[in-house]
């Protein structure tokens, strides 16, 4: 019991002074002087604590909250109105116990993210398993995680198979099969299997562990919206004491000028922003859908236009080589040498090439040269091979026979990319790569069409294969044959024509344009550090679906800050005119600026469950 | 001589956002505090002081005596 009440102190005080008054209502009939103790009594209780943080922060000079609340009661009391005072510390104490209770809900979904962690690793050293604290895991041990266990580190999967459910990062709840080679993350759950793990990144390195961190930064940043009301609060609070005191002095109702100080003060204007950004944050982390600041949020809430990369966005960015077509020489022998000048390459074509190569003896290759946006060259067997596009073939005066251009049209019709092949400046033919649209691409387009956005495709390749894919997924507009550079002027462009635009892509080669945006989502960025850093929303999995419902929590969050506001100023001016014509007093004044406080956290709490639509 | 430190604190839940404003008000008029932010949606307090002058657990005691109680604290220089 003692224990309890020390730990409950705050519901037992609410739980005695509402019995207090309870009984003071009971004995009226019988005893004016039995109500008028009990109410005292009350009033004491729920309004020591009150009283005592209400001195304590005048002693630092500090005029709060609960120095109102203080004078109202004892007023109460000394003009012979006990009711009023203990409803007013009563209601007081009550709204603040249900506030703290209820915020508590709206970062829930953090919570259940952070129970995710994993509290412990099974780590092999010398052969033997041993239990240790996940961050004690150094990098390069192996870590051995069985059926429902969670996996503790990042890394790569050793030895073993798995069903593993990584919703805590991706938001995918659909479980996925590992096996030796694949990569897992800190946080995902072990549903079957038995693996081992080579750790990659341990403790507050991992990808989850980032995560969190930036989702609560994230509901600490204040969006414009909440400095705008802050500003307004800084004005505002000194209005309504020059409004109180001006009451005072003029009707010389002193009563009614404590009931103004009481109920102006802004709390469900404050908090009616930044309480709706934390329920919104939290429901797009439990989505796999990283926001980092309340901002963002907003400005997702206002996207007109849709720019996306292709490679690795629209698609899954895994090219394949599809064609090859060869002049003089055979076909092995012209992919053999573009693979071995690709050999080295990052480029998602030169690895399609490569990989497109499989089995074939490369040689080695010297002098290579990147040409970012045109294609590479390098010396293979003392022959000078250039692998590119067309324009890098003109800029270097190297002709494109008829028969291999007409080759090209046919491929790039069907929305493939073919690059060109020369040796010692003369084109000996050309390869085709393609790359497989996501499965989701065309209805997320559309969703996003259907909400009224304009969805474009800012792409490198050429127009040709540009507009096949634009086709497909019905797109309204491409911009084709861009250089990095050039995406970023693109961007620049539409904004300036007064859009606002949110650039979706994976965050590794289109970082620029992702920065120039007014809103940068980056794509599968679990695992990828740069995409993660650089992006305003990171998407935790590879499923576009989850642009569209960045988009439509945005505009949910925005509606849920408005009414919010609406609501706030409302009441709060509702309550002045009312206490100014006498209408409103103490104890409902109190009641309905608590209630309002309370209607604004409840409201913040429906976009924790939403779930698009 | 000065010896500043920065702790970040989890407050308990508090119960309204003027008692935010009130705890970073009071905190920061603490005789060697340099500087106080409570941050209201996630109840964490991040004060800067000279350990020289004030010490940890006078913060903690003034916070107290607001009503509110500390769940936990790192430090750092």
């Amino acid at each position: 019991m003692g224990i309890w009440l020390r730990k409950n102190e705050k519901l037992a005080v609410l739980i005695i002074s509402g019995l207090l008054i309870a009984l003071a209502f009971l004995v009226t009939p019988y005893s004016q002087n039995g109500r008028t103790v009990l109410m005292i009594v009350a009033a004491v209780v729920s309004g020591f604590r009150i009283a005592q943080t209400a001195l304590f922060a005048l002693q630092s000079g500090v005029v709060s909250i609960q120095l109102l609340v203080t004078i109202a009661a004892v007023g109460g009391i000394a003009i012979g109105n006990p009711w009023e005072a203990a409803a007013v510390t009563f209601l007081f104490a009550f709204g603040g116990y249900l506030e703290a209770r209820t915020i508590g809900k709206t970062r829930e979904a953090i919570q259940q993210l952070l129970n995710l962690a994993p509290a412990s690793a099974t780590v092999l050293r010398g052969g033997e398993e041993l239990v240790v604290d996940p961050e004690e895991v150094m990098v390069g041990e192996t870590v051995v995680v069985r059926s429902g266990g969670k996996i503790p580190v990042d890394g790569i999967v050793s030895k073993g198979t798995a069903s593993v459910n990584q919703a805590a990062i991706t938001g995918e709840s659909a479980p996925l099969d590992v096996s030796s080679g694949n990569k897992v993350f800190s946080g995902s759950l072990l549903e079957a299997g038995y693996v081992e793990i080579t750790a990659e990144r341990v403790g507050d390195d991992t990808t989850f562990a980032r995560i969190l961190h930036m989702v609560e930064e994230a509901q600490e940043r204040k969006a414009p919206t909440q400095k705008f009301i802050e500003r307004f609060a800084r004005w505002y609070t000194p209005g309504i004491i020059l409004l109180s005191l001006a009451v005072g002095i003029f009707t010389r109702n002193l009563h009614m000028a404590l009931t103004l100080l009481v109920i102006g003060c802004p709390g469900a204007l404050v908090i009616s922003t930044p309480i709706s950004m934390v329920a919104g944050i939290g429901n797009a982390a439990k989505n796999g859908i990283l926001v980092k600041g309340g901002e963002f949020l907003e400005k997702a809430g206002k996207v007109t236009v849709v720019a996306f990369d292709k490679t690795g966005t629209l698609t899954e960015g895994k090219p394949a080589l599809t064609g090859v077509m060869s002049l003089d020489v055979s076909e092995s022998e012209l992919l053999q040498l573009a693979a071995s000048v690709e050999k080295g390459s990052e480029h998602h074509i030169g690895r399609a090439i490569v990989s497109g190569s499989k089995g074939a003896a490369l040689s080695s290759v010297d002098e290579v040269q990147v040409f970012a946006g045109g294609g590479i060259r390098g010396l293979v067997e003392g022959r000078h091979i250039l692998v590119g596009n067309r324009r890098l073939f003109a800029e270097n005066h190297i002709s494109v026979p008829d028969p291999v251009e007409a080759w090209m049209q046919e491929r790039e019709n069907r929305g493939e990319t073919p690059v060109l092949v020369a040796s010692d400046c003369v084109t000996i033919g050309s390869l085709s790569i393609a790359d497989t649209l996501r499965e989701e691409a065309a209805d997320a387009v559309a969703g996003l069409k259907r909400a009224g956005k304009r969805v474009i495709m800012l792409t490198g390749d050429n127009p040709r294969t540009a507009r096949a894919t634009a086709d497909k997924l019905g797109l309204d507009d491409f911009r084709a044959q861009l250089l990095p550079e050039d995406k970023v002027k693109a961007i620049q462009e539409l904004r300036a024509s007064g859009a606002f635009v949110a650039m979706v892509g994976d965050g590794i080669n289109d970082t620029p344009a992702l920065a120039e945006s007014d809103l940068g989502i980056a794509m599968g960025a679990a695992g990828t550090d740069a995409a993660i850093e650089t992006a305003d929303l990171a998407l935790m999995s590879d499923n576009l679906s989850k642009v569209t419902y960045a988009f439509q929590l945005g505009k949910a969050t925005l509606a849920n800050i408005r009414q919010n506001v609406a609501f706030a100023v409302a009441v709060v001016f509702l309550l002045v005119i009312g206490v100014l014509g006498q209408k409103v007093f103490l104890a409902t004044g109190m009641l309905a600026h608590e209630a309002s406080v309370m209607l604004v956290i409840l409201n913040a709490l429906r976009l924790r469950t939403w779930k698009g639509k | 001589m000065a010896d500043m430190v920065k702790v970040t604190a989890k407050l308990e839940q508090l119960s309204c956002p003027d008692c935010a404003n009130m705890i970073e008000r009071v905190v920061k008029k603490q005789k060697g505090v340099e500087s106080t932010e409570v941050r209201y949606t996630t109840n964490k307090l991040i004060v800067t002081f000279d350990k020289a002058v004030i010490g940890w657990e006078d913060i903690e005691k003034a916070i107290g005596k607001l009503g509110y109680a500390v769940v936990s604290k790192t430090e750092s220089v």
